[in-house]
C-alpha cells in the first residue's frame, strides 16, 4: 500500500521520546520524512519558513508540556494562522487528563497518551500515519 | 397718665393679688376666664381656692416664705385649679409690696400648657442625641473593625490566589512532571526485559539511573516546597553579609572551582526567618553561577534600599503606606528572554532542557510570600538577570509591619 503521507513534524522537548517515535515511524515506512523540533517556537519557525503549501507536513505531532512555547500555545498559534490552520494535529502527551482530552477532541484533534510500554509505540505510530494520509 | 385698669383686666396673663392672710384682693378678667370663675366668686375668697393641693403646700412652705424674705420670686412653676377642677400649669412671678403698713402680694403668670410638650420634646431630643452619640461610637468601632477586616481580607485574597495557583501547578506536577520519569522507567525496563538492545544495555541502564535521579530530585524538591508552605516564620534579625558568608560556603561545595565575586551594599539588618533567607539566597546565587558567562567566575551585585509602599494589593482604592526593604540581586550572566519572566517562578518549569530542576525560583518565591513580600525577575538575553525582592520591614517587638527600626537605620 502506497502512503500519501510524506512528512510528519514531531514537536517534543524529550530527546528519548523523539528518538522512540522517530524510529517507530521509520520502521513502518522509511520514506516518511520525520522532522523533529524540541519546542513550539522552533516548530513554528520551521512551519513559517515553508513557502509552498504542498511542502507543509501531513501531520503535526505535538507534546503539551515543553519549555519556551508549550503545546497548547503552539496549537493556538497554528490555528490562528490561516496558512497553517487546516494542518492535521495530534496531541501526544504524558498522562491523561479527561477534561483536556475532551476539549481537544471537540476541536477535532486526536489526543494520544504517551505509552508506558515501547511495544505500544508501533500501533501509535501506525495510527499517526493513518491520520497523516 | 395712669393706665386704665381695664388693660390689665384684658392682658393675656394671669394676674391676682392677695394679702398675707391669703384673701384675694384683686384678680383680672383673663385669670377668671381661664379658671372659669366670675371675679366676684374669687374676690374676698381665700387664694387656696385656685391652688391645687400641691400648689398650696408649695405656697406655704416655699413661695410665701421666700416672698416674705426676698419680696420677689421669679419663674416658679405651679398649677392653678380651675372651677371645673382642671389643672392649669402656670409660670409665675410674684412681688410683695408694702403700703400703709400692710402687705400685698402680687402674682403675675403665663399659662404654659405647652411647656410639658416642650419638655417631652427636649427629653426626646436629648435621648436621640445620646443614641446618636452611642451610634457614632459604635460606628467608629465598626470602622476600626472594618479596617482590620479589610486588611485581613486583602491578605486572604492573596492567600486564595496563591493557593489556586499552587493547586494548578501541583496538578501539573502530578499529572505530568512525575508521570514522565515513571513512564520512562517503565519503557526502559521493558527494553531491558525484551533483551533486544544487546550492546545498548549499559546505555539503557544509565538512562534508568538518570531518570530515577531526576524523579528523586523532583520529589525532594516538592518536599522542600511543601515544607516551606507549612513552615512558620521564626523571625530574627538577619544581617545579610553574615548570612551570605554561610551561603557562599555551601555554594563552593555545589560549584567547586567557580569563583563567586559578590558585592553587597546598603542592605540594613532586617527581621526574617534565617533558614528561609539562606535558602533564598542560595537558590538565587546558584542560578547566577549556573548561568554565568565566564567559565570560572560569576559576578553578583546585591544592593538594598528602603521604600514606602501601599500595604493593600488586592482591594482597590485602599491605602496604607508602610516601609519596605527592597533588595536587588543583579548578575552579568547569560540572562533569558524577558518574555518568560513570569513562567520561571512555576514549579519545575524550565526554559530549556539544560536548565536546572526548575524548583529554585519556585522555592525563592515561596520564601518571599511567607514573608508577605514580592519577588520579580527581569532579564536580558546575554546581559544578565536582576531579581528584585521587596520585604515589609517588621518591628517584632511591636508586632507591626512597616516600622523602621531606628537602631538598625543608625548602624
Amino acid at each position: 500500500m502506497k502512503t500519501e503521507c510524506k512528512s510528519i513534524l514531531y514537536v517534543d522537548d524529550d530527546p528519548d521520546d523523539r528518538e522512540f517515535l522517530f524510529n517507530a515511524i521509520k520502521n513502518i515506512n522509511p520514506d516518511i520524512e520525520v522532522i523533529l523540533a524540541d519546542n513550539g517556537l522552533a516548530a513554528l519557525d520551521y512551519l513559517k519558513n515553508i513557502k509552498n503549501k504542498k511542502d507543509l507536513p501531513g501531520l503535526i505531532v505535538l507534546d503539551l508540556n515543553m519549555p519556551l512555547l508549550d503545546g497548547r500555545e503552539t496549537l493556538k498559534r497554528i490555528k490562528d494562522d490561516p496558512m497553517l490552520s487546516s494542518l492535521k494535529i495530534v496531541v501526544f502527551t504524558t498522562g491523561e487528563n479527561p477534561n483536556e482530552k475532551q476539549s481537544f477532541n471537540e476541536l477535532g484533534i486526536q489526543y494520544i497518551s504517551k505509552p508506558f510500554n515501547i511495544q505500544f509505540l508501533h500501533s501509535i505510530a501506525n495510527q499517526m500515519i493513518e491520520i497523516c494520509e | 397718665m395712669k393706665p386704665d385698669h381695664s388693660y390689665l383686666d384684658e392682658a393675656p396673663c394671669i394676674y391676682f393679688s392677695a394679702k398675707d392672710d391669703g384673701i384675694v384682693v384683686d384678680v383680672n378678667k383673663t385669670t377668671c376666664k381661664i379658671l372659669g370663675y366670675e371675679p366676684e366668686e374669687l374676690l374676698g375668697q381665700k387664694i387656696d381656692l385656685i391652688f391645687t393641693v400641691a400648689t398650696r403646700v408649695f405656697q406655704q412652705t416655699h413661695l410665701f416664705p421666700l416672698l416674705k424674705m426676698q419680696t420677689t420670686v421669679a419663674e416658679v412653676f405651679i398649677s392653678l385649679l380651675a372651677k371645673n377642677k382642671e389643672q392649669v400649669p402656670v409660670l409665675l412671678n410674684a412681688e410683695r409690696k408694702l403700703s400703709n403698713g400692710s402687705a400685698i402680694n402680687i402674682y403675675i403668670g403665663i399659662v404654659v400648657n405647652n411647656r410639658k410638650k416642650f419638655e417631652d420634646e427636649l427629653v426626646a431630643a436629648k435621648k436621640a442625641a445620646e443614641a446618636a452619640l452611642n451610634e457614632n461610637t459604635a460606628l467608629i468601632q465598626a470602622k476600626v473593625e472594618l479596617l482590620a477586616h479589610a486588611e485581613q481580607l486583602d491578605q486572604q485574597i492573596s492567600v486564595v490566589f496563591k493557593q489556586n495557583e499552587e493547586l494548578r501547578q501541583f496538578n501539573r506536577v502530578v499529572t505530568h512532571d512525575l508521570q514522565e520519569p515513571l513512564r520512562k522507567l517503565s519503557i526502559f525496563t521493558n527494553m531491558l526485559q525484551d533483551g533486544k538492545e544487546g550492546d545498548k544495555d549499559q546505555l539503557v541502564l544509565q538512562k534508568i539511573k538518570d531518570v530515577s535521579a531526576r524523579m528523586r530530585s523532583i520529589v525532594s524538591g516538592l518536599q522542600q516546597y511543601v515544607w516551606l508552605t507549612e513552615s512558620k516564620n521564626n523571625y530574627r534579625e538577619v544581617q545579610l553579609d553574615k548570612l551570605l558568608l554561610l551561603v557562599n560556603q555551601q555554594l563552593k561545595k555545589t560549584f567547586p572551582g567557580v569563583d563567586l565575586d559578590l558585592k553587597v551594599e546598603g542592605v540594613i539588618p532586617f527581621q526574617a526567618d534565617h533558614d528561609q533567607m539562606s535558602l533564598l539566597f542560595y537558590q538565587l546565587l546558584s542560578n547566577s553561577i549556573r548561568y554565568r558567562k565566564e567559565k570560572i567566575k560569576a559576578n553578583v551585585w546585591i544592593s538594598g534600599t528602603t521604600t514606602y509602599k501601599n500595604k493593600y494589593v488586592n482591594i482597590p482604592r485602599r491605602y496604607q503606606y508602610t516601609h519596605y526593604l527592597k533588595i536587588e540581586i543583579k548578575d552579568n550572566g547569560a540572562g533569558f528572554d524577558p518574555h518568560y519572566k513570569d513562567q520561571v517562578f512555576e514549579l519545575f518549569k524550565r526554559l530549556n532542557v539544560n536548565s536546572g530542576l526548575g524548583i529554585g525560583l519556585s522555592l525563592s518565591k515561596k520564601v518571599i510570600e511567607n514573608h508577605n513580600g514580592k519577588i520579580t525577575i527581569d532579564s536580558k538575553e546575554g546581559e544578565g538577570t536582576k531579581v528584585t525582592i521587596v520585604l515589609p520591614l517588621i518591628d517584632v517587638e511591636n508586632k507591626q509591619t512597616g516600622v523602621l527600626q531606628h537602631s538598625s537605620l543608625n548602624k
